[in-house]
């Protein structure tokens, strides 16, 4: 594997310091390390692409370079000379501008007002027509067009970018770093950006260009360094590398299946989980699942790959029934339940191990028994009392028969770490009186043992008849256990493929846009 | 009048003071007080100035920097000010001051029926006026308004944009009690000219009310606290004519007034409130 | 969904903790705030030459020292103790009620309407009021409740703005219709008949609506942990999404809860008026409906902490009409010293740091 640090001297002159330069920058959260002692220069009249999947510690590691994080150890450089970066405002005295992923444009403040907000000076005076010209100069200079007076919550998406991108040009900075700047874009309004993107390069601006998209990386990069589960895997300059090359660094080598455990084939068993044409917003309300038709039969486990945010998540607030179908119908073992309750579907046998555990299935002010009867209580009678022995013995029969060791079940959850949420949740829906089972990353945050222990249940839950939807990022642990693989991408379900046919730089393309279905 | 616009400040960086009622009433009463000892009504008006300025103070502390749950802090605020003016105003109840000179605007203050009505006032009342056209374009046409709607709408954006959202928090709802010390401060040198007791009688509520009426703007605020006020002027008016209105049902106008505008705006789907109203957000490390 | 959405942004992370004790740690702190707020008080006290251990003395005398005092207190934990529960209630599904005051106007309207113009037999008057009362401070704060579930609109902001609707309403009353023909020319109206006065439990003035405060307290606690309905109430008010994901109608429980708490308020103002009264007339409740609301909040919404506090609230409360007598100070210079242990609890207590208006 070849380091970044490596590379540099080959392609830069070695006199010219870069613009932007980290040495070993580490961020650990609780248990996590998001950025395990990253090496990386930003060159002046460069672009450099920091490429890798999602929760590969991108956006941590531009948080880092724009002072909204502080490293737990590591340094910073600008043009040759250390800086320690206190909070966002310092790094924009340095000179250093972000384009976030999730706009920090103010909805309620015109274009104008919101880049007046980075403006630096004193005094209460809002030039108001000194800005607006300023920001016509440099639109038109760089195709950035904009209606400054406007609202920018009343922007289009793109609009609100470009806004997003001059507030940060007109903020005098020289070092932009844009965070996923297309993942939001359509197609020609991508190009559009990385046009503009060019064209600041040319004029001697030192970019980041932080993405997963391979084809941007090929469009406008000049050197790349990947990034995988918060290290520096490798980079260089752009022409060292293939489509390919980087895809493998990207996703890492296919281990075989030392880690994880491989399902045997196994037979349908007659109707299970089925979506038909369905078309739903999301949480967010934009339109999470465009004419999604999904059939997991019982007794199969369907996989689905995806990067984040391309509609995934929608699974599971149509499949209770909590979001509103725009069009379509669900169907739970052969009966049509589009329009039945949440509990109704509950009761029919529909488990979900949710997508983020903490703020969707479980309530941290309450014990592990507590939670452990969310889905119980329901279950277990109709009374007006709740036969407390019962359920706690329920809940204690829960915990031990655990294949994964549980902390005490009296505990609050709020006590506890991610994983170990994640481990109770787990618990809790992977029973065997589930039918239905939607289950989102399974083994995240769990070590070896553990994870191997929940993908062994949920092979036995499919062996029992169950019809698992299984939605993860591990690529191991999709083709170990996925009787059919299904890609998505925007909201479609682009690609499927059945076990043992598993292209995996297909399924990469087909996941990043890269190729069509 | 003074206290609505000050709420609206306070309100627009995204923190509710419900103390409004209690720094009307230190207002109120420092200026009372400060008035009967050195004659000078204005340098009541100074006084009433700093002590709300410094009860809302108080109240900014506990829930920008403890994070306290800002309907507690600000209802304590306002027992607080009961308490503190009854016991240090207690002594002057019966005290006389020189309350504030009404000015006639000359020529206009004759006008038939009007004059006496709009150009027969006090200092205070006439300031009132320019300061909201002020404080209007502060808020929106002024960069430390951007600033102050900034850290309103969000404080997660405006700490990644660069600034500093507890000093723009303690500023506005500092400034927001001084303002509503002013409006106590009229009331009792001009309005009542006396003290007593609990002298506000519940306008603090109604300077909240009219915030939310107002839709957080400082104009919009004015000829809310005029209209209300002219409904009162207006009931008079009917009772003088024999109409029976009950004064009473007119005075629940302003808050059903209030909660119907709250629900036009909620089903238009816009937030009404200033999206960063109730959070209190600390800095990330 | 709209109640799925709104509870996502709005309820998750600030559940009241489940339980019947506070924690040890807690009782330390609260002990250390309430102790600064009282050298805080004393040092006002100084400020205009009065004795800080003299006025301490008499409040103490007044208000836990003597039979009578304690008597006292207790009167007032009916009405605070139940205002508390009116908020607390609420608050277990998340929701925040200010709006104790008007249900509590509403609830001694209709007890009074109920005793006054029914026409129901002496025996039956108080069952009427009762139910009248729960009645009308429930339905009061079932407009608050279908403004939020149904149109979205924010339940702190509304229930505070009927507060000052629902004093006008009565006072419309007492001034008017209601009024007493022959008393003199005030706002009152006429006395209840003895038949509608709440008996008495001990000595002339602590009536059996004490043992509203006591039931519904005890209840509280019997529902949210041994019932299903509790338990899916705290569930909804410790995370809606979660609540919703397990097929819990978000939506009813907090119209319920809304209702519920006000029918709790309604019934004391309906206490108040068969119990100290006699009469409804104007300004009936001192503040009582946001005294509750600091009480239950002090309380941290849990029963045990919600009669600790109400005790305290009633104790400094009651010293303060004594220090009026005695020393000739106003009597609500004792709101300084409650807000003063407000503002300590306030100051040294680990905010978490979601909170709403």
């Amino acid at each position: 594997m070849t380091t970044l640090a490596a590379l540099v001297p080959t392609h830069v002159a070695a006199a010219a310091p870069a613009a932007l330069s980290a040495r070993g920058l580490t961020k650990r959260f609780a248990d996590v390390v998001a950025a395990d002692s990253i090496d990386l220069d930003a060159h002046s009249g460069q672009i450099l692409a920091v490429l890798g999947e999602n929760g590969a510690g991108k956006s941590t590691l531009m948080k880092l370079l724009y002072g909204y994080y502080r490293p737990d150890s590591g340094t910073l450089a600008i043009h040759g000379r250390d800086l320690e970066l206190h909070s966002p405002a310092s790094a924009r005295n340095h000179g250093i501008g972000m384009v976030f992923q999730n706009f920090t444009l103010i909805p309620a403040l015109t274009v104008v007002e919101n880049i007046a907000l980075l403006q630096p000076g004193r005094g209460l005076r809002l030039d108001r027509r000194g800005l607006a010209r300023r920001i016509d100069e440099l639109s038109a200079r760089y195709g950035l067009e904009v209606r400054p007076h406007v609202l920018v919550g009343d922007l289009s998406v793109g609009e609100r970018q470009r806004a997003e991108i001059l507030k940060v040009l007109a903020s005098d900075a020289r070092i932009l770093i844009l965070d996923e700047p297309t993942s939001v874009l359509a197609p020609q309004e991508v190009d559009n950006l990385l046009a503009i993107l060019r064209h600041l390069r040319d004029d001697g601006f030192a970019l980041l260009l932080i993405t997963h998209k391979l084809r941007e990386v090929f469009a406008c990069a000049d050197r790349v360094t990947v990034l995988r589960r918060g290290q520096v895997i490798g980079g260089g300059p752009i022409a060292d590398f293939t489509s390919e090359s980087l895809l493998a660094m990207m996703l890492g080598e296919r281990q075989g299946a030392t880690e994880v455990v491989a399902a045997p084939p196994a037979a349908p068993r007659g109707p299970g989980m089925r979506l038909e044409h369905v078309t739903a917003l999301g949480a967010d309300g934009r339109t999470a699942l465009r004419d999604v038709t999904i059939d997991v039969p019982a007794g199969q486990i369907v996989g689905v790959a995806a990067v984040g945010g391309n509609g995934q998540s929608g699974f599971a607030d149509v499949l209770i029934g909590i979001a509103a179908l725009q069009a379509g119908r669900v169907e739970l073992g052969g009966v049509d339940v589009t329009g039945a309750s949440p509990a109704s579907r509950l009761a029919a046998g529909l488990r979900i191990v949710a997508e983020d555990p903490v703020a969707q299935s479980a309530v941290g002010a309450m014990s592990i028994r507590e939670n452990f009867m969310l889905t119980r209580a329901r279950v277990d009678g109709k009374g007006v009392l709740l036969n407390l022995r019962r359920l706690a013995a329920a809940a204690a029969a829960l915990a031990a028969r655990s294949p994964f060791p549980v902390p005490a079940i009296t505990r609050p959850l709020e006590t506890l770490s991610g994983g170990n949420v994640q481990r109770v949740v787990l618990v809790r829906e992977l029973q065997p009186h589930g039918r239905f089972l939607l289950v989102y990353y399974p083994s995240r945050g769990l070590d070896v043992a553990s994870s191997r222990a929940v993908q062994q249940l949920i092979i036995d839950l499919r062996d029992q008849g169950a019809a698992v939807l299984l939605v993860s990022e591990d690529f191991d642990e999709l083709e170990a256990l996925s009787d059919q693989l299904l890609v998505m991408h925007h909201g479609h379900v682009v690609g499927s493929f059945a076990r043992g046919s598993v292209d995996w730089l297909r399924v990469g393309r087909l996941m990043t846009g890269e190729a069509d279905a | 009048m003074y206290a609505s616009l000050g709420e609206v400040i306070a309100q627009r960086a995204g923190i509710t003071n419900l103390g409004v009622e209690g720094c009307m009433l230190a207002g109120a009463c420092a200026a009372y007080i400060v008035a009967a000892e050195t004659g000078s009504p204005y340098l009541g008006i100074i006084a009433a100035f700093a002590a709300g300025g410094l009860f809302a103070m108080l109240h900014a502390f506990l829930v920008v920097t403890r994070g306290a749950n800002q309907l507690a802090s600000g209802l304590a605020l306002m027992f607080l000010g009961l308490g503190m003016t009854a016991f240090f105003g207690r002594p002057y109840v019966k005290v006389q001051i020189t309350p504030l000179r009404d000015y006639a605007i000359p020529g206009l203050s004759d006008l038939p029926y009007l004059g006496s009505v709009l150009f027969h006032h006090d200092v205070l009342t006439y300031a009132v006026f320019p300061l909201a056209g002020l404080l209007w374009w502060f808020v929106f046409r002024s960069r430390w308004g951007v600033m102050l709607r900034a850290v309103g709408e969000s404080t997660e954006s405006a700490f990644a944009v660069g600034l500093h959202p507890a000093r723009i928090q303690y500023a506005a709802v500092t400034f927001g009690g001084a303002l509503a010390g002013l409006g106590g401060a009229q009331i009792s040198l001009a309005y009542a000219a006396t003290w007593v007791e609990n002298l506000t009688q519940g306008r603090g509520f109604i300077a909240v009310a009219l915030v939310i009426f107002a839709m957080w703007n400082p104009l919009r605020a004015m000829v809310g606290a005029l209209l209300f006020g002219g409904a009162v002027a207006l009931q008079l008016q009917l009772q003088a004519r024999g109409v029976g209105v009950s004064p009473l049902l007119l005075d629940m106008t302003p808050y059903l007034l209030t909660i119907v505008v709250l629900l036009v705006w909620a089903q238009r789907g816009r937030d009404a409130f200033p999206a960063g109203l109730t959070k209190v957000f600390r800095g990330t490390g | 969904m709209t109640v799925a959405t709104q509870a996502r942004a709005r309820l998750r992370g600030q559940p009241p903790r489940s339980g019947w004790l506070v924690g040890r740690g807690a009782v330390l702190r609260f002990g250390m705030a309430v102790t600064v707020a009282m050298v805080a008080f004393g040092l006002v006290l100084l400020s205009e030459s009065t004795n800080p251990l003299g006025t301490l003395r008499v409040m103490w005398d007044a208000s836990v020292g003597t039979e009578f005092g304690r008597t006292e207190v207790l009167v007032k934990v009916i009405p605070f103790g139940l205002c508390a529960l009116a908020v607390a209630v609420p608050a277990r599904v998340g929701l925040i009620n200010v709006g104790g005051e008007g249900q509590f106007y509403v609830g001694a309207w209709a007890a009074a309407g109920a005793v006054l113009y029914s026409g129901l037999p002496g025996w039956a008057l108080l069952p009427a009021a009762f139910v009248a009362g729960a009645t009308g401070g429930g339905a009061w704060a079932a407009l608050v409740a279908v403004l939020r579930v149904k149109g979205k609109v924010n339940e702190a902001v509304s229930s505070l703005l009927l507060n000052f609707v629902a004093i006008q309403f009565v006072n419309y009353f007492v001034y008017g219709p209601w009024k007493d023909p022959r008393g003199p020319n005030w706002p009152f109206s006429p006395k209840f008949p003895d038949a509608a006065m709440l008996p008495t439990v001990y000595g002339d003035r602590l009536s059996i609506a004490i043992a509203f405060v006591a039931v519904g307290l005890v209840a509280m606690f019997l529902v949210l942990r041994y019932t299903r309905i509790g338990y899916h109430a705290r569930v909804v008010g410790g995370n809606a999404v979660a609540a919703e994901r397990s097929g819990i109608p978000v939506g009813r429980y907090l119209f319920w809860a809304l209702v519920s708490g006000g029918a709790i308020a309604g019934l004391a103002g309906m206490a108040e008026v068969t119990g100290i009264q006699g009469r409804l007339r104007p300004g009936i409740s001192v503040n009582y409906g946001y005294i509750g609301f600091l009480a239950a909040w002090l309380g941290g919404h849990r029963p045990l902490g919600i009669l600790f506090a109400c005790l305290l609230f009633g104790a400094i409360s009651v010293g303060g009409d004594s220090l009026q007598l005695a020393l000739g100070l106003p009597g609500s210079t004792v709101n300084i010293l409650m807000a003063l242990i407000l503002f300590a609890v306030l100051a040294g207590r680990k905010n978490r740091t979601q909170v709403r208006a």
